[in-house]
């Protein structure tokens, strides 16, 4: 049990990097930058 | 203070659009801030939702952080936890909610953060979050820069209308709750929290209690800043990992590297002179 629950989290633990690398190619850096390079004004709550 | 550290915002009346704004900090911290260098996770997950993209590099990357710690950022990177930490030490009468009213980040999250986002196409959170209040409302107003990237549609000032009330009055209110009760923005409202909420319990550094010594006493709750019965769910969803629990006494409570989810066992070696030398210790 003990064996298997630590393969769990270490197969858990690649399948989340894999997502962080492959969002990465997928352009969400990009997406993110874009996102917080604009002034959010919702966040300062203008309209 | 690293990532709102951007001070070319005060020369030259702009905010930071550099490669660092591709990154998602690990904790509350609005984008909203003129001095912000890093994005915020919260904003950026609405963003995603309103462009109805999958967030795949965000869920990695929070996934990865609260699979090794859980909470663990909460307690000790946040600025707004630690902002309520200080409004907490004002020294009054103190409160403490019961554990079901904690359950309400849960329906933040999926609610207001992801359903109403996806069905509205505006991010609802951002627009009444009182991190965003803080950090961006409030400085911009007083401040009322001049750039072309804040002087749009007549300035900051020009159009601060119910929102923004709306928004000063949210941040009076949690500022005000945060003197009688301990970090309530983090228990009842952080859509962020709510996400490693769930991680806590199988992080693989967690908390892990000897019952040898601590099953003597239940008043580890009234000790604990977050109230938790830390004998009984030390891998609780509200435990922010500040760590005061293995700084007790009876040093039977540690954070240590788990690969299975056994958050309570007994330890040998630990012998009755101990135990009294404990229970001395706590009168």
């Amino acid at each position: 049990m003990r064996f298997f629950s630590a393969v769990l989290r270490i197969v858990t633990l690649l399948v989340l990097l894999w997502f962080l690398i492959y969002g990465v190619k997928l352009g969400d850096f990009e997406e993110t930058r874009y996102n917080g390079s604009i002034l959010c004004l919702s966040c300062i709550g203008i309209e | 203070m690293v990532s709102n550290s951007y001070i070319g915002s005060v020369f030259y009346n702009n905010i930071y659009q550099g490669w660092f704004k591709g990154i998602c900090v690990p904790v509350m911290n609005c984008y909203g801030c003129p001095l912000a260098v890093m994005s915020c996770p919260i904003g950026t997950l609405q963003h995603f939702v309103i462009i109805k993209a999958f967030p795949l590099m965000l869920i990695g990357f929070l996934g990865i952080i609260g699979l090794v710690v859980g909470r663990m950022t909460c307690g000790w990177l946040c600025p707004f936890g630690f902002f309520q930490e200080m409004l907490y030490k004002i020294k009054t009468k103190k409160f403490y909610p019961g554990k079901v009213f904690s359950y309400s980040k849960y329906v933040i999250l999926v609610g207001l953060t992801l359903l109403v986002a996806f069905w509205v196409g505006e991010p609802w959170f951002c627009k009444l979050c009182p991190v965003g209040s803080l950090e961006a409302s409030i400085p911009l107003v007083l401040w009322n820069p001049s750039g072309d990237i804040f002087s749009q549609g007549g300035g900051i000032v020009a159009r601060v209308g119910a929102l923004f009330y709306t928004k000063l009055f949210i941040l009076f209110a949690l500022v005000t709750f945060a003197v009688f009760v301990h970090q309530p923005f983090c228990r009842y409202v952080c859509p962020l929290g709510a996400i490693w909420s769930v991680f806590n319990r199988f992080s693989l550094f967690r908390i892990k209690v000897y019952t040898d010594v601590c099953a003597f006493f239940d008043d580890c709750h009234q000790r604990c800043p977050m109230d938790i019965h830390v004998h009984q769910t030390p891998n609780d969803g509200d435990c922010t990992r500040c760590l005061e629990c293995t700084k007790w006494i009876c040093k039977s409570v540690k954070f240590k590297l788990a690969w299975a989810e056994d958050d309570t066992s007994s330890r040998r070696g630990r012998t009755d002179s101990h135990i009294e030398h404990v229970k001395e210790g706590r009168k």
